[in-house]
Parts: structure tokens; sequence; C-alpha cells
């Protein structure tokens, strides 16, 4: 058998799942008990909660008082019924002539309050209106106090879907963040290999943390030579991430071969057909092998439709390197061809996604902004170039992501 | 996505006016859009899209038109892109693939 005192923990539950007690003013509930107060042409309108050992006051118009004990308040009566609770005159009237409020100081006379019912069925509280006057109602004004109750009642539900629906944004968005940040991990090296000589560093920045880019770089040392690569996938999330990983871990792969890089990206062109023949996606990369003769660094360097890499002497000047051939994974009929250059002491290859134009800030039109800030960086080591780079970015104006990579020769 | 995209009729040519921003948001529009537009009727002879107005090209939607053309070669149409702006020109010419597209 269920008790008054279960029903009472119930509705006190209730009352606690919509999270409103002690909640700041608001004015939703005070437009409601200024209106109530002006129909009912009474100085005092309220929305009460009742809660275990108190009644607490959502809204009070025409009284300062925020809270009452819970013992002498009406509005514990009012919530006993579903409908409106009327005491036409309070000193008369035998369920409240003692009452402290009707006797005492407070003085007063007339209450009338229309519970605020959950849509399961729990009365939270109440709306009332009170005078120190005694007064009748008549059953229209009984009626609309009822639908003002029910007004009250739509917000506080309203409320607590709105913020339902927050949190499961906010854990979906975790979760998908989470997945996003583990399959990013295989798509990025976790370490850049130390090279005799060299110095590399890298930065890599996804537009949104939720979704997986489609940027990929990695750095592979056979002993002989040094391969570097960085490219961008087209789109975004799962179905990018998948030609990602295919692009980086086949020039892993290839790098291992000994074939030079125009021909590495030839057989990543096929590769990636293969691969994408059902969804049809491309990448575009940038791919260069370092190989040392005698004291100098040769740099062979082939891209497949990527922005072309910037070699940044030592002095200052700075060179585009590479001829551009088509983006890699569509077409079967396209031919890679790769460009030289020398790579000096002091001086840093710099590759990077095209992300990086929208992060500065000046569109996509030139990479002036990029070569005077590369400029700055002349003779810098790579970690410093990175550092500086990644501080002069702003990632907000991007809504790509965003890789870079440098190697500098010691 | 009011007004993204337009088709007009050339003589036996399709025209389609392509605005705004051409991104993953509207990659697959696009695709839809183009293909519907070759299937109404008796198919047009000729397939041009106009880019004048595009603002913004991103590698998703470089690759719309890139399945457009594809899907124009499958129905036999040749497509055309007319008057590309200057984020298309760019991102084409930096993707090495301009001439695989004719332009007028």
């Amino acid at each position: 058998m269920t008790t008054s005192t279960d029903l009472e923990g119930d509705r006190i539950s209730a009352l606690r799942r919509y999270d409103i007690l002690d909640t700041p003013p608001d004015g939703s509930f005070e437009r409601v008990t200024a209106l109530a107060a002006r129909l009912f042409n009474v100085p005092i309108a309220i929305v009460s909660l009742v809660d275990s050992d108190r009644i607490w006051f959502k809204s009070h118009h025409g009284i300062d008082t925020e809270q009452i004990d819970r013992d002498p308040g009406l509005c514990a009566s009012a919530i006993l019924q579903n409908d409106v609770w009327i005491v036409a005159d309070a000193r008369t009237d035998p369920r409240t002539l003692a009452n402290p409020l009707v006797a005492g100081e407070m003085g007063l006379r007339f209450y009338a309050g229309a519970p605020l019912r959950t849509h399961d069925g729990y009365n939270l509280g109440t709306l009332c209106v009170i005078d120190k006057e005694p007064r009748q109602v008549t059953p229209e004004e009984a009626a609309t106090l009822e639908d003002l109750a029910s007004v009250v009642m739509d917000e506080i539900e309203l409320r607590l879907s709105a913020r339902q629906t927050v949190a499961l944004e906010s854990a979906l968005r975790n979760h998908a963040e989470e997945t996003a940040s583990a399959l990013q991990e295989g798509l990025l090296p976790a370490t850049l290999p130390r090279i005799e000589g060299f110095e590399v560093a890298a930065r890599y920045r996804a537009a949104d943390a939720a979704e997986v880019g489609g940027d990929f770089y990695d750095v592979v040392d056979t002993g002989e030579r040094t391969y570097v690569f960085l490219g961008d996938a087209c789109g975004k999330g799962e179905r990018a991430a998948s030609l990602t990983g295919s692009a980086r871990w086949s020039l892993r792969a290839l790098a291992l071969t000994g074939l030079a890089p125009s021909e590495m990206l030839d057989r990543l062109n096929r590769v990636l057909i293969d691969n994408s023949v059902h969804t049809r996606r491309y990448c575009t990369v940038a791919l260069a092998s370092i190989g040392m003769v005698a004291d100098q660094a040769e740099v062979d360097l082939v891209l497949g439709g990527h922005p072309h890499p910037l070699l940044v002497r030592r002095d200052g000047a700075i060179e585009r390197l590479g001829d551009t051939c088509p983006v890699v994974g569509w077409r079967d009929d396209v031919t890679f061809t790769s460009a030289r250059a020398e790579l000096g002491h002091g001086d840093f290859l710099f590759l990077f996604s095209d992300g990086l134009f929208e992060a500065l800030g000046h569109g996509t039109d030139s990479d002036e902004s990029l070569q005077a800030l590369l400029l700055e960086c002349r003779g810098l080591p790579a970690a410093q170039v990175a550092e500086f780079l990644d501080g002069a970015l702003r990632p907000a104006e991007s809504r790509d992501d965003i890789a870079f990579l440098i190697v500098g020769r010691k | 996505m009011p007004d993204r995209f337009e088709a007009r009729t050339e003589g036996d040519a399709l025209v389609v006016f392509v605005s705004g921003e051409l991104d993953l948001a509207v990659e697959t529009d696009l695709v839809k859009f183009v293909d519907e537009a070759m299937q109404a009727g008796d198919g047009p002879g000729a397939l041009a899209l106009d880019l004048r107005e595009v603002s913004f090209i991103d590698s998703s939607g470089m690759r719309a038109l890139l399945i457009c053309q594809e899907h124009a070669n499958q129905n036999q149409i040749k497509m055309r892109l007319r008057d590309p702006s200057a984020p298309v020109r760019r991102l084409l010419d930096l993707a090495g693939v301009m001439d695989w597209f004719t332009v007028e």
C-alpha cells in the first residue's frame, strides 16, 4: 500500500528533477505574478514551490520574503488538492483562523492558490494570490488562476527539457571528440624521428575537435634517405580519415622501397584509385626525399595538387619548390614530375596544408603573409619556427585543418 | 540553400549558375542538382557550370565539380566550366586539375 509519506517523497523527487529551487529571479515568472496581481486586483502574487521543510518563492510580487517555513504555509495545504484552493476570509475560516500568517503581523485575509502540476501528476507548488482584505472568487477567476498556473508549469517544463537537450548534446559531442581523437592518433605520428644533421618539427590543429581531420604528415628515415610528406584528404570525418590512413601508411611503406618520390606518388595514385572506387575521393600531397651526396643535402620533391612548399634560406631568401601536378587518387592518366633543390646549413624546408592560409587571416590568394612570417624565422631551429608560427595562427578564422612540417638542416 | 543553384537552358545547352560558397555543406547538393538537371527530359546536349559567383571553394567543392564532370561524361554530355571566379581558378590551378576541365 502506498502511504502519504511515499507520495510526498516522490513529490519531492519530482521537484528536485526540475532543479529550480534557489535559482535567480527570472522575467517570465515575474511577468506572470505581476499579471495575476493585476487581474485579481490584489497586492501580492507568488509562484511558490513546496520543498520538504520550506516554501520557496520563485517569484514574489508585492512581498519581499523569499521563503517561509513549510509549517504555517497555506501553499502546503493548496498542493494537497488538484483544483484551486480558496480561503475567502481567513479570519473566519476554520482551516486558517489560527494560522500565524493570519492571526499575526502579516494579517492575511484572502488566499487563492492553483497547484503547479507536473505532466506526471505531482503538485510542486502554487501560483497564489493574496490580500489583506477578504474577498470572493468567481468560477471564471478560479479558471483564470488555473490557466496562469499552467503557463508557469509549461515554463518550468520547458526549462527542464532545454537543459536535458543541452546535456545530451554535450554528452554526444564529448563522445565524438573522444572518437575523433582516437582515430586521429592513428593518422599522425606520435613522435618524429631524430635525424643526424637535421631537425624536424610539426604542428597539427583540427578545425573541429569532434571530427577527424583530413590532414596527415610523417617523416621516415630509411638510413639512406629521409622522406617527409604532408597531405590533405578532401572532405572530413571517417571517410576522409580512411583515405588519410591509406595515404600515410602507403607512403611509409613506399619510402622503404627506395623509389624516387615521383614514382612513389604514381604508386600512391593507383592505390588510392583502387581504394576509393566507390567513394571517389582524392588527396593532395607534398612529398620530399632528402639524401646526402658528399656534404650536399639534396631535396627531391614532388607535388600532387598541393601548395608549393617553401625553402627558407639562412640569408632570408625564400623559394617556392616543386612543379604542380594533379591531385592524387582521382585519375590514372597523370604523370608526377619532381623538382630538385639543395638544403644548405641553416636553411629549412616548410611543408604545409592550405588551411594555413586561412588561419593567417589573409584570404587565400597569396602566400605573402606566410613568406613574411617565415622570413622572421630564418636561421632559427625548427622547433622555434614551429613555436613562432603556432603563435601567429588564428585558427578561429579557419574552417579547415592546419598542418605544417619543418625540416631544417643544422 | 535558396538560389544557390539555378538552371537555365540556352539552346540545347543547360547552364547551371552556382553562387556563394562551394564547400562540404553543398558538395552533394550540387552533384544532385546537376544529376537531376541532366536527367530531365531528353537531357541537354551540353552542360555548362557558370562559376563567376562562387566566392569560396574548398577540396570538397572541387570534388563536386570533378564528380559532375564524370557524371556528364557517363551521360555523353560535354561539360564546361564557364567564367570560373578567382577562388575557383586558384584552387584548380593549385590542384593541377585545370586542364581536366574545358574552361570558357
